[in-house]
């Protein structure tokens, strides 16, 4: 060998210790790579089998190792947590690993080995996937302190035992560090299992509270009453206002934040009336769990009062005191307990009035009856018939006096038909004007198209004259002007404020809207408020039964009735009556008047003795017969005595004992077919609705003159089957 | 860069993923290992100018999909793509392929020659420049070198900045493309199951069939490409007959994205505009 064959060899020698040294730096390389990468995913990976499988599948792709997993034991079968196997697609949990019985798990340090020792550790051993025949097996154990049992496998199927066993440091290292990064999972999912098991507890705790809050915020802001909660410290007085809702504020007309600025004096209305000072004395004095209540007046911010009804109750808060105030205003309430008595005032006037019109009507039945009478028996020149002919007008004034009276208590005689308030004021316009002074301007503003309404022609005109009169007396002998305007309305709701006079409940529906404005001297508010009361008059020689019987008249429609006055400016009355045509009420046989003729015996049926002489005498000056019962009883007897000699029955409806519809009845009871013939004081609609459904043969109105009575009788059907 | 959108066809139970652009003969772009259809998308506008321009993803790559239990070998590859050109309703095609997708060419060119109009091997693979499939384990340098790029995206950089002359154009863009199928594990599976069905003899096979070839072919290469040596080229240049050999300078082995202009260039002058 030449020294240069020598150098030669030795050169090569050299190359083959560099390239072995090489191939060492190159694993070495590749082994601080594989811990970098690992120890970059224990930085990354939170979740603990993502992690596992990670950490096989960089140790199996740089080490070329196709197939490791993770194995935790359950008993003798080890659960593949997390697997790599370089040929398949699928996950850990499709592969199979028992132990045999007594095999020690995991094993106490890592370990390489051929597939026989494998088979003395594992009873079975089923990768799925691609065929996989292992040359050698290694076992590294994790020695995780969470899961104690957990270990690494790894199957090559190209190295020997041997040669796997190289790869042996490297895996334990990368065995370290999965361990202690598992651990440190496990020990941040215990630490978020407990922190967010505070979180949620605080959350839910905090969520309590603000749906808590919300919900009495939501209840205080909506509550239709105002709250308010004031300082109530030591000094024995309210003060400031702390807390209100949107209701306090709005009733008293402030924004919610300029009352919380207030002091609770500032709501206090001054003046008479009850006091906020009382109050206070009421709510000191309170034991825990009472409370008091009160009427007071409030003062709003543009300077008017309500009435308010107070309740209060002392609260603490965070160790302060307040009053805890609810405030309901109650302007309406009072409105319409006023509006309540003045219609039980008005009813019982009106009862008061109609019985005494029934009483004089009677009388006066009686007066006129007789007095006519004695007129007819008269000769033309005799003397005192001039007298008896006054005495019969006085007698006939004082019918309208208490025809008057009886259109105030809503019982006055009434005729039912469709009626045209626009051709009522057309048809009235001479008279209105006749009574209207020349410096008084009367203005018409007539809708066109306005409905007909069901009523009485001739009380709607007393109606319309009334009010016109009224007007040109407040005007007096100012010049002035007096409007009349009708017009078509629908209401879809009826203020029942707005109509407070009639005492009816107005229903929503098509109405007429009537009003009369005047420009005269207006009313004082005392005045209004009696202004229908009836013989309540401003005028000297007033009988003040003008806008009462206005007031009657109107209710008997079923209608509304309201008034506005401004002092020196003038009055408007409102009134509202129901659009539409009439129902028929009369049966039809007795608006169908048989015409009978000769002479008639009649049955009069009336508790009043004077009447039951004036009728027989009328009907005997005229040819007839009468039958004088003054009772039901009487009667009932008398037409079962005599039945068919009675032609026809006249009945009074009120009597005391058996009332005139029972009377009515068991008369039909006893014969069917004879004519009746009721007669009344009260308004003819209201006795129809008594006896709506039986046949009537008329209706006498008392007073009733004696011609009045011997048309009815004459001019009744004959009976039936006689 | 904005990819077209892609499209799928299922073929031999498998769906294969491309990209499709432009009317006119039929041309497919085969890419090779390491990318996938994105590394044509700043030709595709150009050569979508006269022809009906696809490029496809291998099975195993991109959005195609990734059966760990089939061969993504090449002569596996010819037989998927000559059956979705068939889907596509191709008649005969210009194949355009870099790198595994220039092996492929080859060996469709010798398999189905009448389904081809043109060939062109852009940084082709070809001969032996692969281990024999016998002796390829994961322990293999060139395997290991890619296995270690499935996991660590500095080593992938590295492998693609050594492919492209002008380094300035490894954009961060650009390098998510090329890292796209790595980021699940089955990309990852799929990648080292491409290498590892990359087989020699599926070309050694057919070199004396290329002698006889009658497709033109055309053979481009990046002068600067450090992966496949110049004598690949010169030797397909030699044994092809008729076949044309064009050097470009300032090209590596991703010559796409080098010089995408002047490939076009070429491209169309062989394929006829």
């Amino acid at each position: 060998m030449t020294p240069d064959d020598n150098s030669l060899e030795d050169l090569r020698g050299r190359l083959r210790v560099l390239e072995k040294e090489n191939e060492l730096l190159a694993d070495r390389a590749e082994e601080i790579s594989l811990l970098g990468l690992v120890a970059e995913k224990t930085g990354a990976e939170g979740n603990p089998l993502e992690f596992l499988a990670s950490v096989l599948e960089q140790v199996c792709i740089l080490k070329a190792i196709p197939y490791g997993v993770c194995l935790d034991p359950a008993g003798l079968d080890l659960r593949a947590v997390a697997a790599y196997h370089l040929r398949r697609a699928g996950g850990a949990e499709v592969d199979q690993f028992r132990l045999h019985q007594g095999a020690e798990w995991p094993p106490r340090r890592s370990v390489a080995m051929d597939f026989e020792a494998c088979g003395r550790i594992f009873d079975r051993f089923a990768l799925a996937g691609p065929a996989l025949a292992p040359s050698a097996v290694a076992l590294v154990p994790l020695g995780c302190s969470s899961q104690p049992g957990r270990c690494l496998l790894f199957a090559d199927d190209q190295r020997s035992p041997e040669e796997l066993s190289l790869v042996l440091p490297l895996l334990g290292r990368v065995a370290d560090l999965t361990q202690a990064r598992l651990d440190n999972l496990a020990l941040i999912a215990t630490l978020k299992r407990l922190n967010l098991h505070l979180d949620l507890d605080v959350t839910e705790r905090t969520e309590e509270l603000r749906r808590s809050e919300e919900r009495f915020r939501t209840l205080f802001d909506h509550v239709p009453d105002g709250v308010l909660l004031v300082n109530a410290d030591d000094a024995g007085s309210f003060g400031r206002i702390q807390d209100a809702n949107e209701a306090a504020a709005r009733m008293h007309g402030y924004s919610l934040e300029a009352l919380k600025a207030l002091d609770i004096e500032a709501l206090n209305a001054p003046g008479e009336g009850p006091r906020l000072e009382s109050f206070e004395a009421r709510v000191w004095r309170l034991k825990a769990g009472e409370s008091v209540r009160e009427e007071l007046t409030h003062l709003k911010r543009d300077g008017t009062t309500f009435p308010v009804e107070a309740i209060g109750t002392l609260v603490r808060l965070h160790g302060r005191q307040y009053v805890l105030g609810f405030l309901r205003d109650i302007t309406e309430r009072k409105l319409s307990e006023q509006a309540l008595l003045r219609t039980q005032r008005t009813e019982s006037l009106g009862v008061l009035a109609g019985g005494i019109a029934h009483d004089f009507n009677n009388l006066l039945t009686a007066v006129m009856g007789q007095t006519s009478l004695a007129l007819d028996l008269m000769g033309t020149e005799a003397a005192g018939r001039e007298n008896l002919g006054r005495a019969l007008g006085a007698a006939e004034k004082a019918a309208a006096l208490t025809r008057q009276m009886l259109a105030y208590s809503g019982r006055g005689k009434f005729t039912i038909q469709p009626v045209s308030i626009n051709g009522a004021i057309r048809e009235n316009l001479g008279f209105l004007e006749a009574a209207i002074p020349k410096q008084v301007r009367l203005e018409l503003d007539l809708d066109q198209e306005l409905p007909m309404v069901t009523g009485d022609p001739s009380q709607v005109q007393q109606v319309l004259m009334n009010l016109v009169i009224n007007g040109v007396e407040s005007i007096g002998d100012a010049p002035g002007r007096i409007s009349i305007r009708t017009r078509f309305v629908h209401l879809d709701t009826v203020d029942a404020s707005r109509w407070p006079l009639c005492g009816n409940s107005l229903a929503p529906g098509d109405y007429v809207w009537i009003e009369v404005v005047d420009t005269g001297c207006g009313m004082t508010r005392e005045v209004l408020s009696r202004v229908f009361d009836p013989f309540f008059s401003t005028k000297a020689k007033g009988h003040g039964l003008g806008l009462s019987a206005v007031q009657g008249i109107i209710r008997a429609h079923r209608g509304g009735l309201g008034v506005d006055s401004v002092l020196h400016q003038g009055t408007t009355f409102r009134i509202l009556l129901p659009a539409g045509a009439p129902d028929p009420l009369l049966p039809e046989s007795a608006t169908v008047a048989g015409r009978g003729s000769g002479a008639r015996a009649v049955l009069v049926i009336d508790d009043e003795d004077y009447l039951l002489e004036v009728v027989r005498d009328a009907l005997e000056a005229h040819g007839h017969t009468a039958f004088l019962a003054p009772s039901g009883e009487e009667g009932i007897a008398l037409l079962r005595r005599h039945g068919p000699q009675i032609d026809l029955v006249l009945l009074d409806l009120s009597m005391p004992g058996l009332g005139g519809v029972e009377t009515f009845r068991l008369l039909r009871e006893v014969d069917p077919k004879v004519p009746l013939i009721l007669s009344s004081g009260f308004a003819q609609e209201e006795v129809l609705t008594q006896v709506k459904g039986m046949d009537l043969a008329g209706f006498l109105q008392k007073p009733y003159l004696a011609k009045d009575l011997i048309r009815t009788v004459e001019s009744a059907p004959v009976r039936s089957g006689s | 860069m904005v990819l077209a959108e892609v499209e799928k066809a299922r073929v031999h139970g498998h769906t294969l993923a491309f990209r499709r652009e432009g009317q006119g003969e039929p041309v497919l772009l085969v890419h090779g290992i390491t990318t996938h259809s994105f590394i044509w998308e700043d030709l595709m506008a150009g050569l979508a100018k006269d022809h009906e321009v696809v490029a496809v993803d291998l099975l195993g790559c991109g959005a195609s999909d990734m059966p760990l239990d089939v061969s993504y070998g090449i002569a596996s590859q010819v037989e998927y793509l000559e059956a979705l050109t068939r889907e596509l309703g191709w008649g005969p095609f210009s194949f355009v392929g870099h790198d595994i997708g220039g092996g492929i060419a080859q060996r469709f060119a010798v398999e189905h020659p009448d389904r081809l109009t043109h060939a062109a091997v852009v940084n082709g693979v070809a001969y032996d420049f692969w281990p024999v499939q016998p002796i390829i384990a994961m322990r293999t340098p060139i395997i290991r070198q890619l296995a270690m790029a499935t996991l660590d995206l500095g080593a992938f950089d590295m492998i693609v900045k050594r492919g492209v002359f002008h380094k300035e154009r490894v954009t961060p863009e650009l390098m998510a493309h090329f890292w796209q199928p790595m980021e699940t594990r089955l990309g990852r599976k799929a990648f080292l199951h491409f290498a590892e069905s990359l087989d020699n003899r599926d070309l050694t096979s057919i070199s004396e069939d290329l002698r006889r070839t009658e497709v033109p072919f055309l053979i481009i290469r990046g002068r600067d490409d450090v992966y496949l040596s110049a004598e690949i080229s010169e030797k397909l240049h030699r044994e092809i007959p008729g076949s044309r050999l064009v050097e470009i300078p300032e090209a590596g082995h991703f010559i796409q994205v080098d010089q995408p202009e002047r490939l076009v260039e070429e491209l169309r002058a062989f394929l006829g505009a």
